[in-house]
Order: C-alpha cells, then sequence, then structure tokens
C-alpha cells in the first residue's frame, strides 16, 4: 500500500513529531482502495504489534468521524466510554490511549487516511500543537500523493 | 401454654421456649424473700415474657433437639406448616421437607449448627395440604456447658411471594432476550433482503447506463453505492448474522472471530469439536457470550491474544474463552450490564456461567449449556 521509500519518509515523519510535540504515539491510517477499510500501516511509539493486524470497517470510528467531516478532531477516552462508542476506536484500545488528535490526510479531492497524535494520559492539544501535527499531515499527504513534501522543515 | 401446665417448677424443662416464665412469675413472692432482688427479677422475667410473645407474633418459631426432634412450634409454624401443634411435637423437620434441597445443602446445614454456628438461609417446605412456601431462615444452635449444642432455635419469615417475583423477573429478562434476538434477526433479514437488495437493483441500474457510456460522476455514484451495500450488509451481519440461523454456532463464530481479529489487532486461536448442532436457543446464547466475552477482552485485558474452544461432553455443550490480560475482581468490574446479561443468558437455556478472574492475571469465562434441550 505504501511504497518503501515513502513508507521511510513518513516513518520520519511520525518520529519528528513525536519530538516536536512529545506525544507518546503518532500513526498513519489509510484506506484500502477495494474495500475502504482502515488499515495502519505505519507507525511510531507504538507499544505493541497490534496495530499492524487492525482493520477497521468503512463509516465507523475515525473513518466515520475525522475523515468522513473532512476536519480534525480531539477524541477522548473518556468521552467514548461515556457515549458508549470506545468499541470503534481499536487504535485507542490496543495503545490504551487517553487522548488523540486526528486530521484526515487528502488524496486528490478526497480524504484517504488520517493522521493520529495521541497520549496514554489526558491531554489537552495546544493551538500550537495541533499546527505542527497539522502540517505534518500535509506532508504526508504530500508524500502518498507522489509529490514533493511541499513544507519541508 | 396447656401441654405445660403440669410440669412441675423443680423439673428444669429448656425445651420449651420461656415456657415456666408465667409459673415462676406468680410464684415470686413465696420463692424469693428479698424483695429488691425479687422486683429486678420479676422485671427480667416480664421482659423475657413480652420478647418471646413479639417473636411469635412476627415469626415462625421452632425448636428441635439435638437430633432434630421437633420440642416446639408457636402458632405460626402450625398455621403455615398446615399441622397441628401434636402432629409436630417429636417428628423431624422432613415432615415439611418439599425436596427442593439436595444432600449436601442438608449435610452443609447440619455442619454448621452441629458446630455451634449460626446458618442463614432459605427453605423451600411443603406444608401438609401441599402447598410449597419458601421461609429465610435462622437457626441458632444452643450451647450447653461444655460448649455442644443441645437443642437448635429456628426463626423464620415466610419470603414466598419475593422468591415467586425473583422467578418472574428471571422469566421476564429470558422472554426479553429472546424478544430482543428475534426482534434482531427480523431488522437483519430487512435490511439484507430489503434496503440491500434494492442497493444491489440500483448498482445493477448503474453498471448498465455505464456500458452504454461512461460518465465519471456516474462511476463515482457506483462506488458509493457498492460502500453503501456493504456498509447494510455489515449492519445486518452484527444485529445477528443469518448464518447463526442457516450454518450454526461454528461457522457463525469463524467469521465473528475474523472480524475481532481484524477489528482489534488480537489474535484468536479457536478450537472447535463440535460435531452437531445445539439446538438453536443454545447457538444464540454461545453466539452472545462469545461476542460479549470477546468484546471485554478487546476493551480491557490489554493483549494480543485470546483463545476460544467450544467442545461436546458429557451432554454439555461447553464454550471457554480465556485471555491471560489485564484480569478484574467484581468490585472494579465496573457497572457495564455485560457479566450480568451473559449470567441471564446462561440462565435462560438452563446452562451455568462461571467467570475466573483476578487483577494482572487473565480472565477466564466458561459457559456450559446443555446439548439437547430438557
Amino acid at each position: 500500500m505504501v511504497e518503501l521509500g515513502t513508507r521511510e519518509a513518513i516513518q520520519a515523519i511520525l518520529a519528528l513529531l513525536r519530538e516536536e510535540i512529545g506525544c507518546d504515539l503518532s500513526a498513519v491510517g489509510l484506506t484500502e482502495p477495494a474495500s475502504n477499510t482502515l488499515r495502519w500501516p505505519v507507525a511510531s511509539g507504538n507499544a505493541n504489534d497490534r496495530l499492524s493486524g487492525i482493520s477497521e470497517k468503512p463509516g465507523r470510528g475515525l473513518s466515520g468521524t475525522v475523515m468522513k467531516v473532512g476536519r480534525p478532531m480531539t477524541i477522548s477516552m473518556a468521552e467514548l466510554v461515556y457515549t458508549r462508542q470506545l468499541q470503534e476506536y481499536p487504535l485507542l484500545l490496543a495503545e490504551n490511549l487517553r487522548s488523540v488528535y486526528a486530521v484526515p490526510l487528502y488524496r486528490g479531492g478526497a480524504p484517504a487516511g488520517v493522521l493520529v497524535a495521541g497520549d496514554r494520559k489526558k491531554r489537552v492539544y495546544r493551538t500550537e500543537e495541533r499546527r505542527l501535527i497539522a502540517n505534518a499531515g500535509e506532508r504526508i499527504a504530500s508524500l502518498l500523493n507522489g509529490l514533493p513534501a511541499a513544507r519541508s522543515v | 401454654m396447656t401441654e405445660h401446665e403440669h410440669v412441675g417448677r423443680s423439673e428444669y424443662h429448656a425445651e420449651v421456649l420461656a415456657a415456666q416464665v408465667e409459673e415462676l412469675l406468680s410464684g415470686l413472692d413465696d420463692g424469693v424473700t428479698d424483695p429488691v432482688y425479687r422486683e429486678e427479677l420479676r422485671r427480667s422475667l416480664k421482659q423475657l415474657a413480652d420478647v418471646k410473645f413479639a417473636l411469635d407474633e412476627s415469626a415462625i418459631v421452632a425448636i428441635t433437639d439435638r437430633r432434630g426432634k421437633i420440642r416446639y412450634v408457636n402458632e405460626k409454624f402450625c398455621e403455615i406448616s398446615g399441622y397441628n401443634r401434636g402432629e409436630l411435637i417429636g417428628k423431624d423437620h422432613r415432615l415439611v421437607n418439599s425436596g427442593h434441597h439436595g444432600k449436601t445443602f442438608m449435610k452443609e446445614l447440619w455442619a454448621t449448627i452441629s458446630s455451634g454456628r449460626v446458618w442463614r438461609g432459605e427453605i423451600k417446605n411443603r406444608s401438609k395440604s401441599g402447598r410449597e412456601y419458601w421461609v429465610d431462615t435462622t437457626i441458632v444452635p444452643f450451647a450447653d456447658g461444655d460448649g455442644q449444642p443441645y437443642q437448635y432455635l429456628a426463626i423464620r419469615h415466610e419470603v414466598t411471594r419475593l422468591k415467586e417475583t425473583e422467578a418472574e423477573l428471571q422469566s421476564m429478562l429470558a422472554q426479553m432476550m429472546q424478544i430482543q434476538e428475534e426482534e434482531r434477526r427480523r431488522f437483519s433479514r430487512d435490511l439484507h433482503d430489503g434496503i440491500g437488495q434494492s442497493l444491489f437493483f440500483f448498482k445493477i441500474t448503474i453498471d448498465r447506463l455505464l456500458a452504454e457510456r461512461e460518465d465519471e460522476g456516474l462511476t463515482m455514484l457506483g462506488q458509493q453505492v457498492s460502500q453503501l451495500m456493504s456498509e447494510v450488509r455489515g449492519l445486518a451481519w452484527e444485529l445477528r448474522p443469518s448464518v447463526l440461523d442457516d450454518l450454526g454456532i461454528v461457522p457463525a463464530l469463524r467469521t465473528y472471530i475474523e472480524h475481532f481479529e481484524s477489528h482489534y489487532g488480537i489474535r484468536v486461536s479457536f478450537d472447535c469439536n463440535l460435531k452437531r448442532r445445539p439446538q438453536l436457543l443454545a447457538e444464540t446464547t454461545i453466539y452472545r457470550v462469545v461476542q460479549e466475552a470477546l468484546t471485554n477482552v478487546g476493551k480491557y485485558a490489554g493483549v494480543s491474544e485470546a483463545f476460544v474452544s467450544l467442545e461436546e461432553a458429557d451432554g454439555q455443550v461447553r464454550a471457554v474463552i480465556e485471555d491471560k490480560g489485564a484480569g478484574f475482581s467484581r468490585a472494579t468490574a465496573g457497572s457495564g450490564v455485560g457479566l450480568f446479561s451473559m449470567e441471564e443468558r446462561a440462565r435462560a437455556v438452563a446452562g451455568e456461567l462461571r467467570i475466573a478472574s483476578d487483577p494482572g492475571r487473565g480472565t477466564t469465562v466458561t459457559l456450559a449449556v446443555p446439548a439437547v434441550q430438557a
């Protein structure tokens, strides 16, 4: 799904993002062309390998929110527990994330994936941090679209 | 009092509750010379008589000797059991035994009271007319100087209504789950055969139009309809997989486990030696219990591996769902209805559910249901 060179470049962006904002995990989810399921091919800071086995149904969880709406979103585990939707966010369960900031990744004109920054403790992502995550998202999207990273560091 | 009037004052009569109180009271003036002591004794005896009166008014009271022979019963005992006092004195409690409780239950009761400890529990009895009634029972052993029980005081309250309500509640729950299951089946079929079918025709129409002329918008529409079809199919499957009705528990569980693995990223090893289909209600119960237990694994266990086995042995189908993860104790289990609903589901098909878990040591859920409904 992601070519080797691209994967390495994305991996580097994810590692840098973790350093910049000091979050526990950063990961890229992409929808598979045929089934529209969301998978997690590249991640940085993951605690185990469950991520690579996850394949989320379309229309649920992140693909039903961030990708459908097409805008960044904050997700907290506490809220998901309260609204009984936790089981639709396997990424949070697998990595035990309390707080997540997710931005959609566009391919062509449509959302084709999501970049997630997450923490295992409660966290509020400040404006500056959100901007850094969005920037990383844009760079990853450019890579996915086969373009040179538009705004490199 | 009638049957004890002839008992002499000098004869110590321990077997009847406060039988001599009135006699002693009337003899106080002659028997005790110290006036202060006599007054205190009078007051204490009066209080004892009052307490006995209150007890007889409120509870079913019986006294047996150490071998279990009935030596005393109060009015309420006679009333509820339908026997008169003469029929009861000298017999043991087998007279009112309903046969509901097994040998081990009675053994445990006797082991408790004969070692001098108080026993509490609920007992189902049968009256002379055959009416069955439940009594909440406390049996207090009275010990002699050596600490050996020489008689037992049993205080009972009727709780038949409570027991009946409990049973009704349980049967209502079972019916409710049954109705929920039927509704899910209907919705699932409607989604699949109704909307699903219409979308399929819609897709065929789009494909036919596309075969006539290329159109980017129409191609996009076709993709969206395909997407919608798969969402509707997914929804129908989640409500209740039709494969459960058509092909049975094993293929249904295999599909469920496949979906579970890819959704949560948890590997599940599935062992199965079922050679025939259990009856449908049992299949539904197994499916829902495995589903609930695995969902708990996905949400709370924090593992990347889980184990499910399904086997038939000794006329029972046993389903075991196991993980080696976080575990829990009942106190920290939270307020979810998951555990409760698994237990109720098992009970509704005359099955049994056991949950073994300790913090840090994983969780094992074991469901046993009769292979053939009795």
